[in-house]
């Protein structure tokens, strides 16, 4: 801490002890959720549609915009920083989410708005703010991160809050339930290079007898890790099908228009579908990325490690069986290595590096998914050490595995 | 009934497909090359014509624009090049074929989907080795700006690209920087020096075309060197301005030291009208070598060209709907900007250090400031300065240079 930091921070100390900073901006729901991190605590709570329109007397929901009610203490002796954008990276500024409540006929207070609105990001030593944040609307579980810096430090903390609506399928992750004490199988590295060989190659139908998509991705952290560093590349979970979504599918397909939570079906490995299902929208539906992840029995440095494939959609096509299905690009490695960049980019990523178990396939003589698209791939799957820590690109470590390699492909 | 059947023949596509061979294409007269240790990398961009003639496809027309690239490995590593550098959101390249699968026979869209997939760039470069290829990247007007991230043994090296294009001159390439300042005006500062200086001899604000105009406060100032500050506009999406562009004219209207800004950069969100300013200009210091650059960070709403006659007019600027302005639009709330600015640096990974301090003097909603270009504004008073990095910095490696000024918080809304 520089020299006049903590003058400053003395006079602040001597001047009050604990102060709220504005006026208290109350939860809108007793749905709330904390986390505690060293001297900082957080409590959020999302209002649902009809909450919304109680507190505000307007529709936000209706305008792609949903408060999110962040409270933050410092109990710390330096000043905090909580940045909305951690929250969601195209957050509305309170008079841009006015503005466009305005735009669409209806009436509403600024004034209203600003006081309820986190205007200012910084908290100063051993106070409180509270306020909401103008995001976009999430359906169902609202997840997000909140990110609070101080100096050369940062806290972050995942939230998932159900809010009536959609149903998504995050659940709090219960390994305990997927195995027993027993199954687990705590590893080192040759083993579990080997263990990974060994996995299926690819995911299966609801029978288990078609081969589809490879899995050729392998992630080893905690699931907080792994949502945190998700969320922070862009990522959304999705929505479990149901008749009503597909319509939303369908109609988006049409369209061209951005829907973000369109279902994935489910694929089977294990004899389970998917774990994890998580999508990251561009700017149309025929330009999604796909993922799906299962926990395996292993585990690495305490470390769960799972197992998973990945997809880029490349355009929709219509079929009999489930309204639509998505074209996805044959380049399979090139989908799995811009993952790897993405995570990177985020400071999600500690280090990486390749086994095999998949098989390769070549551009001229394909193998094909459970859709019937064709897809190519050098064989190899990547394993990702997921960052509990933002971790920035220059300090990503690449591992060489290749001495542990056995040949083996997966059934 | 032969009616019918061209009518169902324009439907599924008949042409075969010829792909131009890149390596004989006009536009590599272009290309512009750069080196770092043992690594060589040349970068060119076809224009929109060019693009048509190489891919037989209009791929502007779609958004896509292809950047070529050639890599030299001259060393005895593998080396990796990192796509999502260039663009976050880049099309792979058989992507780029579906999309223009239509017009094509099922031989024809085979043997495009075939030339995308040979032409694109690999990412891996074996010790020694040499590869070319394209990037599709989302088209952006003006000069093509772009990272390329190239890791070796987990050490990384960023170039950083400025590709003319034909009939686009960004406004900062018409400025002389060397001639700005006489040399007995330049001064080295520290950080403690810079704080005096920004807190007690810069102006609260910009001027204006004439003598006593507010153009707006100077609430940023930028600490870097200029690739760093460029390489960070790039990372936080931020475009810049033609020389001649109409669209930002206003902007050039503002003044420091007596000039208009040097650079004049612009971001906006799809879903939304606005968009955000950036005014900079070159100051007279330095920091540890570093350039300072002076700055104003700004919402301007599409309908707030409506607004410039308002300054002029003492009926006008007492009027309700001025005081309805300052109490609803986006642009009166110019630190919501700043904090913006603050935020997406820090995001990009670009930003080492940020500090507060005072300079600008606060105003309110009740007493608002009012620019010679009919922007009505509040303010806390506050000035952030931003110090840039060439190389990225992580979320928790940002240092706090000033901070803990106790602010005048809400009062401001009163």
């Amino acid at each position: 801490m520089s020299y006049t930091l903590r003058i400053v921070v003395q006079l602040l100390l001597l001047s009050h002890a604990m102060m709220a900073v504005g006026a208290p901006v109350p939860p809108p729901n007793d749905r709330l959720q904390k986390r505690t991190q060293g001297d900082i605590t957080v409590n959020v709570a999302v209002p649902d549609a009809t909450e919304v329109r109680e507190l505000f007397g307007a529709d936000l929901y209706a305008q792609n915009i949903q408060p999110v009610w962040v409270s933050l203490r410092n109990d710390g002796e330096v000043p905090v920083f909580l940045s909305p954008m951690g929250i969601d990276h195209a957050y509305y500024a309170p008079r841009e989410a006015l503005q466009r409540v305005l735009a669409a006929g209806q009436s509403l207070g600024t004034t209203l708005l600003e006081n309820a609105a986190i205007r200012r990001i910084e908290i100063p030593p051993r106070s409180q703010r509270a306020g909401y944040v103008f995001t976009r609307v999430d359906e169902g579980t609202k997840s997000f991160n909140v990110d609070v810096f101080s100096d050369t430090a940062v806290s972050q903390m995942s939230f998932f809050v159900p809010v009536p609506g959609l149903q998504l399928d995050h659940h709090d992750f219960d390994r305990d339930a997927l195995y027993s004490q027993e199954e687990i199988r705590e590893l080192a590295l040759p083993d579990l290079v080997a263990a990974l060989e060994s996995m299926p190659c690819c995911v299966r139908d609801g029978e288990g007898e078609d081969r589809g998509d490879p899995l050729n991705l392998v992630l080893i952290g905690q699931v907080q890790d792994l949502y945190y560093a998700f969320m922070r590349a862009g990522w959304d979970e999705t929505e479990t099908i149901y008749a009503n979504s597909l319509i939303k599918t369908a109609v988006s397909a049409l369209t061209g228009g951005r829907y973000r939570y369109s279902p994935v079906s489910a694929l089977y490995v294990f004899d389970r579908a998917q774990d994890v299902a998580l999508q990251r929208a561009r700017s149309s539906i025929h330009e999604r990325n796909h993922l799906r992840l299962w926990m395996t029995p292993l585990q690495f440095d305490g470390q769960p490690v799972w197992l998973g494939q990945i997809s880029r959609d490349i355009g929709v096509r219509f079929t009999t069986r489930t309204i639509t299905t998505h074209k996805i690009d044959p380049d399979v490695d090139e989908t799995r290595e811009f993952l790897l960049e993405d995570l990177a980019y985020t400071q999600g990523l500690r280090q990486f590096g390749y086994v095999g178990g998949v098989g390769a396939a070549s551009y001229d003589e394909p193998r094909s998914n459970l859709t019937g698209d064709p897809y190519f791939t050098d064989g190899k799957r990547i394993v990702m050490w997921l960052s509990g820590t933002p971790t920035a690109l220059n300090e990503v470590e690449f591992i060489d595995l290749s001495a542990w390699h056995t040949g083996l492909i997966g059934d | 009934m032969v009616w019918l059947l061209c009518l169902l023949c324009a439907g599924c596509g008949i042409q075969g497909y010829r792909g131009t061979d890149p390596v004989s294409a006009a536009y590599l007269s272009r290309a512009l090359s750069q080196s770092q240790s043992d690594i060589t990398i040349s970068a060119a961009v076809p224009d929109a014509v060019e693009t048509e003639e190489l891919t037989g496809i209009d791929l502007y027309d779609q958004g896509i624009q292809p950047v070529w690239l050639d890599i030299q490995n001259h060393g005895d590593s593998p080396l990796r090049v990192v796509l999502r550098s260039i663009d976050s959101e880049y099309f792979s390249p058989i992507e780029v074929a579906y999309m223009n699968r239509g017009a094509y026979s099922g031989e024809g869209y085979e043997a495009m989907q075939r030339w995308f997939y040979r032409h694109g760039l690999p990412r891996l470069l074996p010790a020694g080795e040499r590869r070319s290829g394209f990037v599709y990247t989302r088209h952006r007007p003006g000069t093509k700006g772009f990272n390329v991230d190239v890791f070796r043994k987990g050490r990384g090296h960023t170039f950083t690209f400025f590709v003319p294009l034909p009939g686009f001159t960004a406004d900062y390439t018409r400025v002389d920087f060397s001639q700005l300042y006489p040399p007995e005006r330049l001064r080295e500062l520290d950080f403690m020096s810079l704080r005096t200086v920004l807190e007690t001899e810069l102006s609260c604000c910009a001027g204006g075309p004439a003598a006593g105009d507010n153009g707006g406060p100077l609430n940023v100032v930028m600490v870097g060197t200029t690739l760093a500050l460029r390489r960070s506009l790039l990372r936080g999406g931020w475009l810049e301005t033609r020389a001649d562009a109409s669209l930002l004219k206003g902007a050039r209207e503002h003044r420091f030291a007596g000039r208009s800004p040097d650079a004049v950069f612009y971001r906006s969100r799809p879903d939304g009208n606005e968009s955000l300013n950036l005014h900079l200009w070159l100051a007279p210091w330095t920091l540890e070598g570093e350039s300072i650059w002076v700055g104003q960070v700004y919402y301007r709403e599409l309908a707030q060209r409506l607004l410039s006659g308002i300054a002029q007019n003492e009926a006008l600027r007492n009027s309700e709907f001025l005081s309805r302005f300052i109490r609803e639009s986006v642009a009166a709330d110019i630190d919501e900007a700043q904090r913006f600015l603050l935020q997406n640096l820090w995001y990009s990974q670009s930003l080492s250090g940020f500090g507060i301090v005072t300079g600008v003097g606060a105003s309110s909603v009740s007493r608002p400031e009012l620019t010679f270009d009919g922007v009505g504004y509040f303010t806390n008073g506050y000035r952030h300065v931003l110090r840039v990095s060439e190389s990225p910095v992580p979320l928790g490696g940002v240092e706090l240079l000033y901070g803990g000024i106790e602010p005048p918080d809400e009062e401001t809304m009163q």
